[in-house]
């Protein structure tokens, strides 16, 4: 139905052929640039920058949330500071980002990773917060001291927030990730591949990649988070499928 | 008192709490004692600060004044000599099969893994849930979810067990049948319990004796004994007698 209709647009649109390609360009721009391994070169190293940016984002988010929860003082000392820097747009740091590390990978993993550990914090702390009273004290009765309370009552009654900011945070990974690539130069990756086709007016080639980013999003979503959540909380009946 | 030596004791168990400044006595000079293997009732109508008692029997709270002793020796804080069961069904950790939970105080303790498993099988089994054993607690009944919980508090063996209110979230039905099965447990197990509720049946049907508390500020209002054999019949002559001498002091 949308391949119908794009390819009526493309025939009858404004456009010429070339800036709006048919749905058969773009498969078949796909299609070379899979098999010639193009496309999944780029990928591959978007995918590199996300997992390593994702993942020190994830972290520093986690610690930061679970502090947040845990202790007044650190809540009083980074709430302010977590609320005001989660709803700013993490490409809006990108130029300082450039300035403070240069071109290249460095500063795109480092901007990657600070924007997704704010929405990381924000429901970590949520979900540490949100574990209920009861647990800790039919934990502290039988005996569980800090550590213990720490790894086996709060960790996985704060898990609902915690995989939703997980969630919310790759997907603010994988949008900021793209855009910067356009902007520090990377030598390869999907953002600078739709970003050098432009030069070309090679449109197939910017929509394939398009795709790809699309494919990608939908894949880590499915086959990551819900799996996770199916075998967690799902399975817990701490949040219904 | 039943007993020559109390297992536990309370000695002039005050508590003040503090409402803006204003210091408010919810406890004072709760004095009682609960013998090896008996089972006490604690019974007052809400706001007689029941609940306040048993967190501190618990050690959740510290008394403003007194003491509690179990053994002979004064506890503050928090211990493994005593098991608790709260009314919330949410006690339970939903991210634990009943296993899980059950072995959770075991696991607090150091228990080697096998003796762990073990020993919580055997506390199913008490309870009547072997064959649930690999279920979440989302997928209990409330009343299962309550054995399971009585389960855990009695798997790392206090000797002591504190309940608060357990079955008052069940329906009546259910709430008969647990009452029964906690008898059958308590026979089994011979722990001392101290069980707060404000339903006088179940505490003539479950209680050796039974403490009723008045409010403002909780105190002792009478001592009195449930000597009727069990299993106990609520119409029986006797039953309801005694349920009326308790509630006579509740008045």
């Amino acid at each position: 139905m949308a391949a119908t209709l794009w390819q009526a647009f493309a025939w009858w649109g404004p456009f010429s052929p070339k800036l709006f390609p048919g749905v058969d360009k773009i498969v078949s721009a796909f299609v070379r640039l899979m098999v010639t391994g193009i496309l999944p070169v780029h990928a591959f190293w978007t995918l590199v920058r996300l997992v390593v940016g994702f993942g020190l984002g994830a972290a520093l988010g986690v610690a930061v949330g679970m502090a947040m929860g845990r202790s007044r003082w650190a809540e009083d000392l980074l709430l302010p500071i977590v609320s005001v820097g989660n709803p700013i747009p993490g490409l809006a740091y990108a130029p300082l980002f450039v300035i403070w590390f240069g071109l290249g990978d460095v500063p795109a993993i480092l901007l990657v990773g600070f924007a997704a550990s704010f929405p990381v914090a924000v429901n970590t702390w949520t979900g540490v917060k949100t574990v209920k009273e009861i647990w800790i004290r039919a934990a502290r009765s039988m005996g569980a001291g800090e550590r213990q309370l720490f790894r086996k009552v709060v960790l996985p009654g704060a898990l609902p927030y915690l995989l939703t900011g997980l969630r919310l945070g790759l997907a603010r990974a994988w949008r900021v990730l793209i855009a910067v690539e356009m902007l520090t130069s990377v030598r390869l990756g999907l953002g600078w591949l739709i970003f050098g086709a432009r030069e070309f007016l090679n449109t197939d080639v910017m929509l394939a990649g398009i795709a790809v980013i699309g494919l990608v999003g939908l894949g880590l979503e499915k086959l990551v988070f819900e799996r996770l959540e199916r075998f967690t909380v799902v399975r817990w009946g701490m949040l219904t499928a | 008192m039943s007993a020559a030596i109390s297992h536990l004791e309370l000695r002039q168990i005050s508590y003040v709490y503090d409402a803006g400044g204003r210091a408010v006595p919810a406890l004072q000079d709760i004095t009682f004692g609960v013998g090896a293997s008996e089972f006490v009732c604690v019974v007052g109508r809400s706001g007689c600060g029941k609940t306040t008692l048993l967190n501190i029997l618990a050690g959740f709270l510290g008394p403003t004044r007194g003491e509690v002793r179990i053994g002979g020796k004064a506890v503050t804080g928090k211990g493994l000599d005593r098991g608790i069961v709260f009314q919330d069904f949410a006690q339970l950790f939903p991210w634990r099969t009943a296993q899980r939970n059950v072995e959770f105080g075991l696991e607090m303790k150091g228990v080697p893994r096998a003796e762990r498993v073990e020993t919580a099988r055997g506390f199913l089994r008490l309870v009547g849930l072997e064959a649930f054993a690999a279920a979440y607690p989302h997928e209990l009944s409330g009343g299962m979810q309550q054995r399971a919980a009585i389960a855990r508090a009695l798997a790392y063996n206090p000797s002591v067990l504190l309940m608060d209110e357990p079955f008052a979230a069940l329906d009546a039905l259910t709430r008969d049948e647990m009452q029964r099965f906690l008898v059958d447990v308590w026979r089994e197990t011979r722990k001392t319990v101290v069980y707060v509720t404000h339903n006088v049946a179940e505490a003539v049907y479950l209680a050796d004796r039974i403490v009723v508390l008045t409010p403002h500020p909780g105190t002792v209002r009478a001592e009195v004994k449930v000597p009727l054999p069990r299993p106990r019949d609520p119409l029986s002559v006797e039953f309801v007698e005694a349920q009326r001498r308790v509630l006579d002091f509740l008045r």
